[in-house]
């Protein structure tokens, strides 16, 4: 009996020393990749700040991570572009700045990142066009014209550089042939990034669609 | 058997008992649950987000003394040390709210913030030029706001019940001494400085910040371009002139330089004028702009201008009104402003500014010459220090050296009078804004000033305060004094006079929600110390005169109602007297109009690629003294009422196609009267009406930029 209680112990303890130790790597890519998968698929406005929650929680533990900061700021950027109150609005891109300058601080010049940081132009410029139109949308373009140049493979940054610019010829008169090439250019590359398993960012497939719509007009 | 079953449950509860139920609530200082606040143990991955209701539930493998911790945007996170030593631990939290500057209270009373980097603001830098009564002009959009009194054949800034010099305009902090064209007498002025070159502006209109002084009525301070976006050439070709402007820009360095020119003789002889012009106005401008980046998060912006400007015409000689004198103008300016701002530490900002200016005029009122040259220099200092996160200081001091030259002749033949004066006046300034509770915020200021010319200084307190009423609206009030030195022109005949001196008392609410703004203000202006001389023209001046201004201001603008639509109106309201300069008698001053109303409207309309807009004006008369009846009595004139249209078609994405018709009603304006000296035969004193120059005015610009981005253009400086 004794020997059992012996066994025993010493197994729960092997076990439970191999579950933390493996929790020191595991458990990160297991939180990211139930965060960014709720990130994805979640539907309703308010579950987007328990997952920005999420990522800030991990990022905090995970100080020398920059893939949380970015999930946490795309999060508050998806709240933005989905909120209507104006103020709250206001406070979520604030979030979402705050928080890639962090990330940024930890990896500067990465395409993803500044993909981010024109989209969020992007969606500063559509939360109230007269006020920051004329000095955003400039410099969305800028931006996303860099994130491209980092990475001419990224297709987040082809797609979203894409609609800017598609937007601003129709908005002012001017081809959209360019720029509907990159969007549709970007189709491939996002085809390349599907089925593989790790957390880089992965979103923006749904959206090419309706951009292209834009460019029969 | 027994034995195994105990190796089980141990497996089983060896999970059970390491993992610990950690639940509660959070709910603000008012007791109202908060969703969406974030609960974990600190430096875990154990943590949860309350539901709607406040609360929260998860469990964690961690045991013994843990942290944890409440976290929630616009809320002061909150760390709790937790004990985990039993299955379930229960902890509730109460957040209070953290102070956000964006969203929160801020001090409004009587400012007019143009800006592009907030969101609450009244007027955004584009509504300057798109503003179709403005025709490009600052002083043009400002009038439409309420708090001014439009004087159509001045075109300067009445605030209040205010006179024209009572209103000052500063860029980047630092004065601007003449910041209006040169014009002949009851011809309208424009401001000098181009808008394209602002990103922001605050019109204020009464009870400002004790960093600035020598204003009675109103600042206006103008922030220049921090730093521009891209290279790119812009060149405009106007009705009346053109420019070209080149940007070229680097990552640290942005350099622009821009060259105007102007002459209005080929629209005059299109357009036939109510003024006979002998030289219409010709002006040519030059203007260099710097922006150099300092180290980490220093900016260096020199901006610098230099203007040439002559016109010539024939105006009724206010000593015969029967007969026309000759009017010539020459005017030569320079204008530099640099100014240098960085961080010295986290918590402390340094600006440093200097600007200099330099006017020389050479006006004829035949047969009269009159020759001005004015320079000034100006230095200040500023630092700013966000002492905790409720309270920021700003303080500074700043000194204005000043000369001013001013010879007169009779006729071509006679010998000048000259008269000059140099004057230094320093001042320094202490400010705090204290936020007193995220709804309550305090600016409590300090300023003084010591003339050598006057050898007189002065001490003006300053005190905001805005209270949020509700998550929309706020009420804030203002009280300060305010200190000016007398004109150019009485400082050269007398040298025992004091400061003038105005006291605000301003009570304002304001309800910005959802593209709506709505603002009431309500003032009394006490007016003290005012220089007086007699008619006669003796030697008296003393500081005995005195006067108030009362009112309402109303400003509502709306963007949301109709898609595309963006309108606002502006109604003033003021009852104001004085009894100053050569009056004899507390009588309301001829620029000040009771009833001021402004309705401003733009549509964007997509299919036709075009933005068109209207300016309605109206103010009810203003008082003028009839030489025919008895002193005293004051007389109005007719109402003025304008409607001025634009329209601007946007052709490809760097070619914009602008137009605008001012007064396309035609209505004939009456300013005033010039009355003869003496009376005719009959005994009666004739008149001429002062109107307007021209019945309307037709502009129309083609505006083209060509940069490596082929989506840039002008539109932001439309």
């Amino acid at each position: 009996m004794k020997l059992i209680k012996q066994v025993v112990v010493l197994l729960t303890l092997t076990l439970f020393t191999t579950f933390t130790a493996f929790g020191e790597d595991g458990v990160y890519e297991k939180a990211m990749a139930k965060a960014i998968e709720t990130l994805y698929t979640t539907k309703q406005v308010d579950e987007l700040i328990p997952v920005a929650n999420q990522f800030n929680l991990i990022a905090r533990k995970e100080t020398s991570q920059w893939l949380p900061l970015y999930y946490e700021a795309l999060s508050y950027l998806w709240l933005a572009g989905r909120s209507k109150n104006a103020a709250k609005q206001s406070g979520y891109l604030n979030q979402a700045q705050a928080v890639l300058d962090k990330a940024q601080t930890l990896k500067p010049n990465d395409s993803e990142l500044v993909t981010l940081q024109g989209y969020l132009y992007m969606i500063t410029v559509a939360s109230d066009p007269a006020t920051y139109g004329p000095t955003l949308a400039g410099k969305a373009i800028g931006t996303l014209q860099k994130a491209h140049q980092l990475n001419p493979e990224n297709p987040r940054a082809m797609l979203l550089l894409g609609q800017m610019q598609i937007g601003t010829a129709q908005y002012m008169g001017g081809s959209t042939t360019e720029p509907c090439e990159l969007v549709a250019k970007s189709r491939s590359f996002f085809a390349k990034e599907q089925g593989q398993t790790d957390l880089m960012p992965r979103w923006g497939q749904s959206m090419v669609g309706k951009v292209i719509e834009g460019c029969g007009r | 058997m027994k034995n195994w079953s105990f190796v089980f449950s141990l497996l089983l509860a060896i999970p059970t008992l390491a993992q610990v139920k950690i639940a509660g609530s959070v709910t603000d200082t008012k007791g109202e649950a908060l969703p969406g606040v974030s609960v974990f143990l600190k430096d875990t991955y154990s943590g949860a987000s309350t539901n709607e209701k406040g609360e929260y539930r998860f469990t964690a493998t961690e045991k013994g003394s843990q942290m944890l911790v409440v976290s929630m945007v616009g809320y002061k996170e909150v760390q709790q040390p937790v004990q985990l030593d039993q299955e379930t631990v229960i902890v509730s939290v109460t957040l209070e709210e953290a102070i956000n500057r964006l969203e929160g209270v801020t001090i409004t009373a009587g400012s007019f913030e143009a800006s592009d980097g907030k969101k609450s603001v009244m007027l955004k830098p584009l509504d300057i030029v798109t503003t179709a009564s403005a025709v490009g002009d600052l002083a043009g959009a400002i009038n439409t706001l309420p708090g001014t009194q439009k004087n159509g054949e001045s075109g300067r800034l009445f605030v209040r019940g205010g006179a024209s010099n009572e209103a000052r305009l500063f860029i980047d902090g630092l004065y601007v001494q003449n910041p209006f064209q040169l014009s002949a007498p009851n011809l309208p002025t424009r401001t000098r400085f181009s808008p394209f070159i602002f990103k922001g502006t605050n019109f204020s209109t009464g009870g400002y910040s004790a960093e600035y002084g020598q204003a009675l009525s109103s600042t206006l301070v103008l922030n220049t371009i921090d730093y521009p976006a891209r290279t790119q050439t812009d060149l405009s070709l106007l009705s009346v002139g053109g420019s070209l402007s080149h940007t070229q820009h680097s990552e640290r360095t942005s350099v622009t330089a821009d060259a105007s020119y102007f002459n209005l003789a080929p629209y005059y002889g299109l357009i036939s004028q109510n003024v006979r012009w002998t030289k219409p106005p010709v002006s040519a401008d030059g203007s260099l702009h710097l922006r150099q980046k300092v180290g980490k998060q220093g900016l260096l912006k020199v901006y610098s201008l230099i203007s040439t400007a002559q016109s010539a015409l024939y105006q009724p000689d206010p000593a015969n009104i029967d007969r026309e004198r000759s009017v010539a103008l020459n005017n030569r300016y320079v204008h530099l402003n640099s100014s240098y701002r960085d961080a010295l530490s986290a918590n402390w900002w340094l600006k440093a500014g200097l600007a200099y200016s330099f006017l020389n005029d050479q006006t004829q009122l035949a047969p009269a010459q009159i020759g001005r040259k004015e320079r000034s220099l100006h230095g200040k200092l500023t630092l700013v220090n966000q002492v905790s996160q409720n309270i920021s200081l700003n303080m500074g001091a700043e000194l204005i050296a000043s000369g001013y030259r001013q010879h007169y002749r009779d006729s071509a033949a006679a010998s000048p009078k000259t008269a000059l004066f140099s004057e230094n006046l320093a001042g320094a300034f202490i400010e705090a804004d204290v936020y007193v509770t995220p709804k309550l915020v305090a600016r409590i200021g300090s300023r003084t000033e010591y003339s050598t010319l006057l050898q007189r200084g002065n001490w003006s307190p300053r005190i905001n305060l805005a209270y949020k009423t509700g998550l929309y609206s706020q009420v804030s009030l203002a009280y300060g004094s305010f200190y000016q030195s007398p004109e150019n022109d009485l400082l050269i005949r007398s040298s025992r006079l004091d400061f003038e001196r105005a006291n605000h008392f301003i009570l304002n609410f304001q309800r910005v929600r959802q593209k709506q703004v709505l603002r009431v203000e309500t003032y009394y202006k006490q007016y003290e110390h005012l220089v007086k001389f007699d008619k006669a023209g003796s030697r008296r001046y003393d500081n005995n005169g005195y006067g108030y201004a009362q009112g309402v201001d109303l400003f509502w603008r709306d963007t949301k109602t109709w898609r595309g639509t963006d309108y606002w109106v502006s109604y003033s309201f003021i009852d104001t007297k004085r009894n100053y300069r050569d009056l004899s008698a507390l009588q309301t001053p001829s620029f000040a109009s009771a009833h001021n109303l402004s309705i401003v409207f733009k549509r964007f309309i997509a299919p036709l690629k075009s933005q068109v807009g209207f300016t309605n004006s109206v103010t009810s008369g203003r008082p003028y003294s009839d030489p025919n009846v008895s002193e005293g009595e004051m007389r109005k004139t007719p109402v003025y009422h304008d409607l001025s249209v634009n329209w601007s078609y946007l052709h490809r994405s760097n070619i914009i196609l602008y137009a605008s018709v001012s007064n396309v009603t035609g209505r004939k304006n009456t300013f005033g009267y010039l009355y003869n000296p003496t009376p005719d035969e009959t005994g009666i004193y004739r008149r001429r009406e002062i109107g307007q120059g021209a019945t309307r005015f037709v502009f129309v610009g083609l505006l083209v930029t060509f940069s490596t981005d082929k989506t840039a253009n002008q539109l932001n400086n439309l």
